[in-house]
C-alpha cells in the first residue's frame, strides 16, 4: 500500500512538474516566430559589440572591423526580412483550446497509464527490498526463536523420559518422542525410540520412513540397504508418503538411477497432499539433479555408469536394472583384481556392496582391500574412515 | 585569386590530404595487419608462406606446459584440437593467464617452429574465451565431424 | 520497496521522455505556444524520474540487496563502500542506466540554462533529445534491465570484476559518458536546426557551449581512462589502440573538429552544411562506439560481457538515428545558402585544414577499427588491426596538423597573411629547435627522428602562446601595459592558447615516453639488487597479507640513485576472494616532475627461487595527462567566457522599433 501511494505521489509530482505550463493561467507569447527572431537579433547585436571591442583593442584593423560589421548587419537585415515574411499569424484560439484539452488528457492518462501498464508487466511490486543487514538480522532472530523452541522441547523431553522410565511399554510415548529426539539432533536415542514404537505399536508408514531418515542421517547421508527397505515398505503401505518418497529418490541418485530419482521427486513436487516443505525440497533437489546429472553420469559415480549404459538401463525394468548394476559391480570387482592399487575404486566397490546388501561380497572386498593396503596404514585409515561414514566398523572384518 | 581559384585551392588540398590518407590506409592495411592463426595453421606446411610477419596465435594453454626459463622468460604451449605450438614470451603474463584457458599470443613464428610472443592477451573474465579462439575451436570440431576417420583419433582428447 | 520504486521510476522516465519527444513536436507543427512551453519542464521531469531510478539502484548496491540480480552479479557484501557506489556503473546494465541519466541530465541542463535559446529551437532540441532517451530507455527495459529480481535472494554476491575495483573507475566512466552522451545534445541541436530550417550564425553560437562541455568531459574521460589502464592493468602502456579506446577517441576527434568548425559558422556563417554534418557524426560515433563495445562484435581488452540481442538492439538504434538524421540532412542541406567567402590562407582556411585532417584521421581510425569485421565477413579470415597500423596511418596525418596549429590563431579572418604569421613565429620556432636539439642530443643521445618529434612538440607548446604574446605586445607596450592588455583579452583567447599548449604538453609526453622508454624483465629474490636505467632497485621483501576483500603478495622495492633514496614502491599481486580472480597492482614511483619508475610483479614460479619482476623507466610519461588536464582547464576557461552565455534578448525583448537601425550595411568592398 505504501508502495502504491509512493508510486502515485511520484507520478503526480513529475506530471505536475512536467506539464506545469499547461495548468498555468497566463498565456505566454513564447513560441511564435517573432520571439525566435528576437533571439537571433540579440546574438547579432552582441557580435557587433564584439567587433567594436576588438577594434578598440587594436586586434583588428579599421577596414576589417567595417567589413565584419557589414556582414553582421546583413544577417540582422535577413532576420528582419524573414520576420516580416512569416507574419504574425498564430493559430486560431479555438484550435488551440482543442489541442490543450487533448494535451491535458494526454498528461493525465497517457503518462501514468503507460507507466503502470509497462511496470506491472516488468516489475514485481509485492517483492520487498532485501537489504543484507536486515536479512542477517532476520536470520539471527529466527535462530534465537528456534533456540527457545528447542529449550521448550528439551523440557518436554525430560518429562516424557521420566514417564517412559516408569512405563517403558507405552508405544505412543516412544512414537511421540522419536521425531522430537531427531529434531534435537539426538540420532541414537531417536533410533531406539522409533524401534520401540514399531515394536510396541506395529509398523506405520510414518514410523518406517521416520526410522529410515534417522538411519540415513546416522550414515552421513548415505541411504543404506536397511533404510532403503524401510522406505520401500513405507511406500508399499502408503504410496504417497512424502518422506519415504524423498529418500527413495535420494537412494536412486546414490545408485546412479537418475530417472528413478526424477520420478520420485517430480511426483513429490507435484503432490498437492504433501507438506509444502517436502515439495519445495523435492523441487530443489530436482533442479540440482537436472544441473548435475549429466556431469555425474560422465564422471561415473558409484557404480560407474556411462551415458550409453544409463540410456540402455532406462529401457529395462526394475529387476533387470538390478541385474545390470550387479554386472557393473562385478566388472569393477574384476578390474580391482587386475589393478588392485585404486583406493577410490575400492571405496566405490565397498559402498556398492553395502548398498546392494551383499554381505559376502562386502566381506570379500574388505579383505582384499586390506591385503592390498596392509603395508600402508594411511590407506587403511582412509578406508576405515570411509566405511565408518557408511555405518560400518571395518575392524571386525579385519581381525 | 578569383573565386574559382580559391575553391580549387581548397578542393585540391583536400584531395591531397585524402589521397595521402587513402595511400596510408591501403599500405597500412596490407602491411601492418596481424593475422589470426591456430596451432594447426602454423604446423601445416602448406600454409607456411602465410605465416610470415606478425601473427596472433590463439588456442588453449596446454596443461602443465608453463615453465619459467632462467632469463625470466616464460615458455608454454598453445594447443587446438590437433596440434600444439611452443610459445616463448618475455614479460609478465596477464593476470588471467591460466593453464587450460583460451588465450591469444601476438608475435612471430621462428624458423625452428617456436613462436616468439611480445604480447599475451587473456580476457578480464575468467569464463571468457577469446572470440577468435572459440570460433576456431568450434570450426575444428565441426570439421572433424565431417571426417570420421580423422575425427576418431583427434577426438580422444575430449 | 525502494528497488521496485526505482524500477517504476525508470518506466515513468520512459513515459515522460515519450511525452517530451511527442508533445513539443506537435506543438511546433500546430504552433501551440503551450505545447512548446511544455518541453523544458517535461525534460526536467524526465530527469527527476530517471534520477530516482538511479538513486534506487545505488541504494540497492549500498545495502547489498542481492535480490536484485544486477547487484548479486556485481557486488559483494565485504566490498569497501566506495566500490559499492562505483559498482553501480561497473557493469552493463548499471552503466546503461548511467547513460540514460546522462542523457536526461543534458536535456535538463539545456532546459535550465538555455534561457538564451528561442523557445521553438529549444523545444525542438529537447524533443530530439527525448527521442534518444526513449530509445535507450526501451533498450534497457527490454534487453538489460538493472532492476531484475531474484527469489529467493542469494546471501552473497559474485563481486565486481576486481580490475574495476579502483578509484580511477569511480570517475572514469561518468566523465566519459558526460562527454559521449553530451554529443547527443549537439546531435539534437543539429536535427532541430534541420527540422526548424534555421541554420545560421546564431545557431552556431548556441551550440558551441554544449559542444565545449561535452568535449571537455570527453577529454577528461579519455585521459582518466588512459591513466587508469596505465596504473591498473600493470602493462605499463597508456594507449593500446584498443577498439574500446578507439570508440571514445573517434567522437573526440570529430568533436574537436566540430568545436573548430562551429567557430567558423558563428563568425562567418560559412561551413554550415559541414558543421551540421559534424554534429550528427559526433553523436553517431558515440553510438557506434557503444554498439562496438556492447555487442561484442570486436574483441577488446576491456569490455563488458556481451550479448548478441543487445547488439542487435543498439544496431537498430544506430540505424534509426544515424540513418534518419542523415536523410533529413540530405533533404535540407540543398536548401542552404552558402555563407561568407574566404581566402584559402585565412583563419577560416586554417580551420578548414584542421577539420580536414581531423576527419581524415577519424576515418583512418574507423577503417582500422572496422576492417577486421569486414575482412571476416568477406573472406572469413580473422585478422586484427593493432597499434602498428594506427601508428602508421594516424601519426603522419597528425604531424602536419600539429605543425599548423600555431599558425591558426595568428591568421586574420577572411584573408590572412601567412608571411606575417610566420614572421611572428620565428622566435617560437628557434626556441623549439634549440629545446629539441638539447633534448635529443645532449640529454639522451637520440636519433634524428626523435629530434624532429621533439621539435614538433616544443613548437606546438611554445607556438601556442605566440598569439597571446603578440596581442600583449610586450616589446611595444612594456611589461606592465602588456600584462594589462593580456588581462583584458576575452577568455576565449586564453582558452585557445592553453588548449593548444596542453596538446603540446601531451605530445611532448608521448614523444618522451615512446622514444626513451626502457623496460626489463628479470627474476629477483628478496635481498637482491639490480641496476636499471641509471637507478638501483633493491628488492627488500615479499610479504603476504589480506585486504578487505582480497589477499595479496606485496613486494617492497627501494629505488636509489647513486646511493640517494628516490622512493619505495610496493607492487602487489592480489587475489579477490569472491571471484578467485588475480589482479596486478603496479608500484609507481615519481622521479623528478614528470617521469615514472614503474615496477610490476609476475606470478611466483612454482619451482625455484624468486619472482618475475618487470621494470619500466617511463620518462616524461605524466606529461601526457598533465597536458590533458591543461586542455580541460582551457575548455573550462573558454566556457566561462561571457560571450558564450549572451544571446538572450533581454532589454530588446519587447522593442518594436526597427532593430537594424544602428547597423545599416555599408556598401560592400
Amino acid at each position: 500500500m505504501v508502495f502504491w501511494l509512493t508510486v502515485a505521489a511520484l507520478t503526480l509530482a513529475t506530471v505536475l512538474i512536467g506539464f506545469r505550463p499547461l495548468f498555468a493561467a497566463r498565456q505566454d507569447e513564447a513560441g511564435d516566430r517573432r520571439e525566435d527572431h528576437e533571439h537571433d537579433i540579440a546574438v547579432y547585436r552582441h557580435q557587433l559589440q564584439e567587433v567594436d571591442a576588438e577594434e578598440a583593442r587594436g586586434a583588428i584593423s579599421k577596414t576589417e572591423a567595417a567589413q565584419a560589421r557589414n556582414e553582421v548587419a546583413r544577417r540582422i537585415l535577413a532576420v528582419e526580412d524573414r520576420m516580416k515574411a512569416s507574419g504574425a499569424a498564430p493559430g486560431d484560439s479555438a484550435r488551440k483550446r482543442g489541442g490543450r484539452a487533448m494535451l491535458a488528457l494526454f498528461a493525465l492518462v497517457f503518462v501514468p497509464g503507460l507507466s503502470l501498464i509497462v511496470y506491472t508487466g516488468l516489475g514485481s511490486p509485492d517483492y520487498p527490498s532485501q537489504p543484507l543487514a536486515a536479512r542477517l538480522q532476520a536470520i539471527e532472530d529466527a535462530e534465537l526463536a528456534s533456540a527457545e523452541t528447542q529449550d521448550r522441547l528439551r523440557a518436554l523431553v525430560v518429562r516424557a523420559e521420566d514417564h517412559l522410565r516408569d512405563n517403558p511399554d507405552d508405544g505412543a510415548g516412544w512414537d511421540v518422542l522419536a521425531p522430537v529426539y531427531f529434531r534435537l539432533g539426538e540420532v541414537g536415542k531417536s533410533e531406539t525410540a522409533y524401534r520401540n514404537a514399531i515394536r510396541l505399536m506395529g509398523e506405520s508408514p510414518a514410523r518406517l520412513s521416520g526410522l529410515g531418515e534417522v538411519l540415513v542421517t546416522a550414515s552421513g547421508g548415505m541411504v543404506t540397504a536397511e533404510a532403503y527397505r524401510l522406505f520401500e515398505r513405507a511406500l508399499a503401505a502408503e504410496p504417497g508418503e512424502p518422506r519415504a518418497r524423498f529418500f527413495a529418490g535420494l537412494a536412486d541418485v546414490q545408485l546412479g538411477r537418475y530417472d528413478g530419482a526424477r520420478g520420485h521427486w517430480s511426483a513429490l513436487a507435484e503432490d498437492e497432499q504433501a507438506a509444502p516443505a517436502w515439495r519445495m525440497v523435492a523441487s530443489q533437489q530436482l533442479a540440482r539433479l537436472e544441473e548435475t546429472a549429466p556431469a555425474l553420469a560422465e564422471q561415473g559415480r558409484p557404480p560407474q555408469l556411462d551415458r550409453q549404459t544409463v540410456e540402455q538401463m532406462q529401457e529395462l525394468d526394475a529387476q533387470e536394472q538390478g541385474a545390470v548394476i550387479e554386472t557393473m559391480v562385478a566388472s569393477l570387482d574384476e578390474r580391482l583384481r587386475a589393478q588392485p592399487d585404486d583406493l577410490e575404486g575400492w571405496k566405490r566397490l565397498i559402498r556398492a556392496r553395502i548398498v546392494l546388501d551383499q554381505e559376502d561380497g562386502l566381506r570379500d572386498a574388505l579383505e582384499r582391500a586390506h591385503d592390498v593396503y596392509k603395508d600402508r596404514p594411511e590407506a587403511l585409515d582412509s578406508l576405515a574412515e570411509f566405511t565408518s561414514g557408511l555405518g560400518l566398523d571395518v575392524e571386525e572384518f579385519w581381525q | 585569386m578569383t573565386r574559382k581559384q580559391k575553391r580549387f585551392a581548397v578542393i585540391f588540398s583536400a584531395l591531397g590530404v585524402l589521397g595521402a590518407a587513402v595511400a596510408l590506409v591501403l599500405t597500412g592495411l596490407s602491411e601492418q595487419v596481424t593475422f589470426f592463426r591456430t596451432p594447426t595453421d602454423l604446423v601445416t606446411p602448406a600454409a607456411a608462406a602465410q605465416n610470415e610477419g606478425r601473427l596472433r596465435l590463439g588456442g588453449l594453454v596446454v596443461m602443465g606446459s608453463v615453465e619459467t626459463l632462467d632469463d625470466a622468460r616464460v615458455e608454454f604451449a598453445i594447443e587446438d584440437a590437433n596440434h600444439a605450438v611452443t610459445v616463448r614470451y618475455g614479460g609478465i603474463l596477464p593476470d588471467l593467464f591460466r593453464e587450460g584457458q583460451g588465450i591469444v599470443a601476438e608475435g612471430s613464428l621462428q624458423p625452428d617452429g617456436t613462436f616468439y610472443a611480445d604480447t599475451v592477451l587473456a580476457k578480464h573474465d575468467e569464463t571468457y574465451m577469446p572470440r577468435e579462439v572459440a570460433e576456431a575451436l568450434k570450426e575444428q570440431g565441426v570439421w572433424k565431424g565431417g571426417l570420421p576417420g580423422e575425427g576418431a583419433s583427434a577426438g580422444d582428447g575430449y | 520497496m525502494i528497488v521496485e520504486l526505482g524500477h517504476y521510476a525508470l518506466v515513468l522516465g520512459l513515459a515522460l521522455s515519450l511525452a517530451q519527444m511527442v508533445v513539443p513536436m506537435i506543438g511546433l507543427r500546430m504552433r501551440d505556444a503551450r505545447m512548446i512551453a511544455v518541453a523544458p519542464p517535461l525534460t526536467i521531469a524526465t530527469f527527476l524520474a530517471v534520477s530516482v531510478s538511479f538513486a534506487a539502484l545505488t541504494w540497492a548496491y549500498v545495502t547489498s540487496d542481492f535480490s536484485v540480480r544486477n547487484v548479486w552479479a556485481n557486488s559483494f557484501s565485504d566490498k569497501p563502500l566506495i566500490f559499492k557506489f562505483t559498482g553501480v556503473w561497473g557493469n552493463h546494465e548499471g552503466s546503461m542506466l548511467l547513460w540514460i541519466l546522462t542523457l536526461a541530465l543534458f536535456g535538463a541542463l539545456v532546459a535550465f540554462f538555455g534561457a538564451n535559446l528561442p523557445s521553438r529551437l529549444k523545444a525542438a532540441v529537447l524533443s530530439v533529445q527525448g527521442s534518444v532517451t526513449v530509445a535507450f530507455a526501451l533498450f534497457i527495459l527490454l534487453t538489460s534491465n538493472p532492476f531484475e529480481r531474484m527469489s529467493p535472494a542469494p546471501m552473497e554476491g559474485r563481486d565486481l570484476n576486481p580490475i574495476l575495483q579502483d578509484i580511477g573507475l569511480a570517475i572514469h566512466p561518468p566523465l566519459l559518458y558526460l562527454g559521449y552522451v553530451g554529443f547527443s545534445i549537439c546531435f539534437a541541436f543539429a536535427v532541430a536546426a534541420l527540422i526548424e530550417g534555421r541554420i545560421d550564425a546564431a545557431w552556431a553560437r548556441w551550440v558551441r557551449p554544449w559542444t565545449l562541455v561535452s568535449w571537455l568531459f570527453l577529454t577528461a574521460g579519455i585521459a582518466m581512462g588512459s591513466y587508469w589502464a596505465y596504473y591498473e592493468l600493470g602493462w605499463g602502456g597508456w594507449w593500446f589502440w584498443d577498439p574500446v579506446e578507439n570508440a571514445s577517441f573517434m567522437p573526440w576527434l570529430i568533436g574537436t573538429a566540430l568545436l573548430h568548425s562551429a567557430l567558423v559558422m558563428e563568425k562567418r556563417e560559412a561551413m554550415k552544411v559541414w558543421t551540421i554534418l559534424l554534429a550528427i557524426l559526433a553523436f553517431s560515433f558515440s553510438l557506434l562506439g557503444t554498439f562496438l563495445v556492447r555487442s561484442g562484435v570486436l574483441t577488446s581488452v576491456h569490455s563488458f560481457a556481451t550479448d548478441p540481442q543487445r547488439g542487435l538492439f543498439i544496431l537498430l538504434i544506430l540505424v534509426v538515428f544515424i540513418g534518419g538524421s542523415l536523410i533529413l540532412f540530405a533533404l535540407r542541406a540543398g536548401t542552404l545558402r552558402n555563407g561568407g567567402m574566404f581566402h584559402p590562407v585565412s583563419r577560416e582556411g586554417a580551420l578548414v585544414l584542421n577539420n580536414l585532417f581531423l576527419t581524415t584521421a577519424t576515418a583512418t581510425v574507423l577503417v582500422g577499427t572496422l576492417y577486421p569485421l569486414l575482412v571476416e565477413a568477406v573472406s572469413g579470415e580473422k585478422i586484427s588491426v593493432g597499434a602498428p597500423y594506427f601508428n602508421y596511418t594516424f601519426i603522419p596525418l597528425m604531424i602536419p596538423l600539429l605543425m599548423a596549429v600555431p599558425f591558426g590563431p595568428l591568421l586574420a579572418w577572411k584573408r590572412g597573411n601567412l608571411y606575417a604569421a610566420a614572421e611572428r613565429l620565428w622566435l617560437a620556432a628557434a626556441l623549439a629547435l634549440v629545446a629539441a636539439l638539447v633534448m635529443a642530443f645532449v640529454l639522451y643521445d637520440a636519433p634524428v627522428l626523435s629530434a624532429f618529434a621533439y621539435f614538433v612538440a616544443f613548437w606546438l607548446l611554445i607556438g601556442s602562446f605566440a598569439d597571446l604574446w603578440q596581442k600583449a605586445g610586450f616589446a611595444k607596450n612594456g611589461l606592465a601595459k602588456g600584462w594589462a592588455r593580456l588581462k583584458g583579452l576575452p577568455r576565449a583567447n586564453w582558452g585557445t592558447a592553453l588548449a593548444h599548449a596542453g596538446l603540446g604538453v601531451t605530445v611532448l609526453g608521448i614523444v618522451g615516453v615512446t622514444t626513451f622508454e626502457d623496460e626489463t624483465v628479470l627474476r629477483m629474490t628478496p635481498g637482491e639488487t639490480t641496476s636499471f636505467a641509471g637507478y638501483d632497485v633493491a628488492f627488500n621483501e615479499l610479504t603476504p597479507g589480506k585486504g578487505p576483500n582480497y589477499t595479496y603478495d606485496r613486494g617492497i622495492f627501494t629505488i636509489t640513485r647513486d646511493g640517494r633514496l628516490i622512493g619505495t614502491v610496493e607492487p602487489e599481486k592480489r587475489i579477490y576472494v569472491a571471484s578467485r580472480m588475480p589482479t596486478t597492482e603496479a608500484g609507481i614511483q615519481s622521479v623528478g616532475l614528470f617521469s615514472h619508475y614503474y615496477v610490476a610483479l609476475g606470478d611466483p614460479p612454482e619451482s625455484g627461487e624468486g619472482i618475475v619482476v618487470r621494470i619500466w623507466w617511463k620518462p616524461w610519461v605524466t606529461l601526457i595527462w598533465y597536458g590533458s588536464i591543461l586542455m580541460v582547464i582551457a575548455g573550462g576557461i573558454s566556457l566561462s567566457d561571457r560571450r558564450l552565455r549572451i544571446g538572450a534578448p533581454q532589454a530588446a525583448r519587447r522593442r518594436r522599433e526597427p532593430l537594424a537601425a544602428n547597423a545599416t550595411p555599408e556598401p560592400a568592398e
